[in-house]
């Protein structure tokens, strides 16, 4: 079974289920956290249960997961008592954390204590990951003052959209393979890189964690990176 | 320039504060509550630098050699609790926040400690395979929405507690029979559930390579809060043997946090467990009670900067 986990109000999610439908997709929202069945034994990950859907589900028969949430917010827990819904927010979070983090299934993105999808990266953490992996950068600047214009963000070039072991959005084999590695660099599956020029080559100016999916190619190669599929490679 | 970042009332903000400015260091506070004269300007290139402004104060950040990071949640801070969420000045506070986040990210300095190293402390369950994967035993723990495998657990168990999943601190309390009739309202929400260890709490402060151990006598399910029942802990200071010194010293270090709270229990066989790991501790509680020089420590250790 492929798990998307997403808000109930993610249409995006909603048609990603409908085109795995032969792969056994389900959908997984926050209100799925208020039906008996879940558990999660510290130290004993096969023991795990989730409930996908509305349905208890073992561990074990979730092949993959596609992570498109990055809190549980409050304004989706409309069955649980106004009062209560920040802090029951807060521990449904801090439960799927430790949830997804136990898995042994490939999961894109693999949560971090920050996020439930990804590393939570500010942009200046991707441009200085990007500087340790060899790459060039555009700097990330911020000014903060009380009365600042909104800042307008910088013009960009090309995004790559990594997923798995694939590259999609350019035949460059420089920026696919800055791309790649940058991705692998912070241990993420699905990544959209943001390229600025820069005289007459490109630096990295940007990350997407969040990419679009939804082309010709990427929702497959999204389902084979949770299947383990050749080529696809999944960072753990 | 240590940068101090947080409001001159924490406790151990100003315990650490008061002592670097006694023996002369340099101190720069980025008070939140001044939110309103605060600005940043930060660059991340191959280069780290940029300038802080508090009021007519400023400080290059390139110039700071370790940062105390102990910020109150900007939701919370005084100045704005009135405004609304669109509120311009809620917003600068906001953005102030995440540019101070990013910038302790990156820096070079010493950064005691980095958000994302504290960021474990808001899963407990996700810390507390972090903390078995370190080397510590932690009492077994069930978090469930299920109220069958609640009983089953506690029946396994004989005795139970059940506390917060988040970092939303709650009282840790037993399950009792009083509790059955709201065990269905587990259904609602996951909750946590760990096996009743008995024995002796010892809070650890590991600082750099400093272990600060205190000894813990309450007969409360949860020592923090047993003075509101009229019986306050009895704290002093202790000796850990050297090998769990050692030990602690090493969770630190996994959960990469120069500055940890750690939550022991020696069992009346000597067995220890480990509860938890608290990122940025409020040790004035225990540095009053056994007069253990824990902010001094800290201060020398942001002075040795890095």
């Amino acid at each position: 079974m492929l798990v998307v986990l997403a808000s109930a109000f993610d249409e995006v999610a909603a048609a990603v289920v409908a085109a795995w439908a032969p792969w056994q997709a389900a959908l997984c929202v926050p209100a799925d956290l208020s039906v008996p069945g879940w558990r999660l034994r510290v130290g004993a990950p096969r023991e795990t249960v989730a409930v996908v859907g509305g349905r208890v589900t073992p561990v074990a028969t979730i092949t993959g997961v596609l992570t498109r949430l990055w809190h549980v917010q409050p304004e989706e827990l409309t069955h649980i008592a106004a009062p209560d819904r920040a802090y029951v927010a807060a521990e449904m979070t801090a439960f799927l954390t430790a949830f997804l983090c136990d898995l042994r299934c490939p999961v894109l993105n693999r949560p971090s204590a920050a996020l439930l999808s990804g590393p939570g990266w500010r942009p200046e953490q991707w441009i200085r990951a990007a500087i340790r992996a060899g790459i060039p950068v555009r700097p990330a600047r911020r000014i903060v003052r009380p009365d600042a214009a909104a800042e307008h963000p910088a013009e960009v070039a090309a995004e790559l959209t990594v997923i798995g072991g694939r590259v999609f959005g350019t035949a460059d084999p420089v920026l696919r393979g800055w791309a790649k590695t940058l991705a692998a660099a912070a241990g993420t599956g699905l990544l959209g890189v943001r390229f600025a020029r820069h005289g007459a080559g490109y630096v990295v100016a940007g990350v997407n964690p969040w990419p679009v999916i939804m082309f010709p190619g990427g929702l497959d190669a999204v389902r084979d990176a949770l299947l383990g599929e050749p080529g696809a490679t999944v960072p753990q | 320039m240590i940068l101090l970042w947080g409001v001159p009332g924490d406790g151990p903000l100003r315990a650490v504060r008061d002592l670097l400015r006694a023996r002369g260091e340099p101190v720069f506070m980025l008070d939140q509550h001044a939110i309103r004269d605060t600005a940043l300007e930060l660059s991340v290139g191959i280069s780290i630098h940029g300038t802080l402004r508090v009021g007519t104060d400023a400080v290059a950040l390139e110039a700071i050699t370790a940062v105390y990071v102990r910020p109150y949640d900007v939701r919370r801070l005084p100045a704005l609790a009135a405004l609304s969420p669109q509120a311009a000045l809620r917003q600068h506070a906001h953005a102030v926040d995440d540019a101070m986040q990013a910038w302790t990210e990156v820096t070079p300095a010493l950064v005691v400690s980095r958000p994302s190293a504290m960021a474990s402390n808001g899963s407990k369950p996700y810390q507390a395979g972090l903390i078995r994967a370190a080397g510590f035993d932690v009492p077994d723990t069930l978090v469930t929405t299920d109220p069958t495998a609640a009983l089953a657990f506690r029946d396994r168990h004989g005795s139970v507690i059940y506390k917060s999943v988040s970092g939303v601190r709650s009282i840790v309390s037993r399950l009792g029979p009083e509790h059955r009739d709201r065990l269905g309202d587990i259904a609602n929400c996951p909750t946590q559930l760990q096996e009743y260890v008995a024995g002796t709490d010892c809070r650890v402060h590991v600082v750099g390579d400093k272990v600060f151990a205190s000894e813990i006598v309450s007969d409360s399910d949860d020592y923090r809060y047993a003075g509101r029942r009229g019986s306050a802990p009895a704290i002093r200071a202790c000796v850990l043997e050297p090998a769990l010194a050692a030990r602690c010293r090493h969770l630190a270090a996994a959960l990469d946090l120069p500055v940890a709270g750690i939550d022991l229990r020696r069992t009346g066989d000597g067995q220890w467990y480990c509860f938890e790991v608290n990122p940025s501790p409020g040790f004035t509680f225990y540095q009053e009670a056994t007069g253990q020089k824990i902010a001094e420590s800290i201060a020398s250790f942001l002075a040795a900067g890095r």
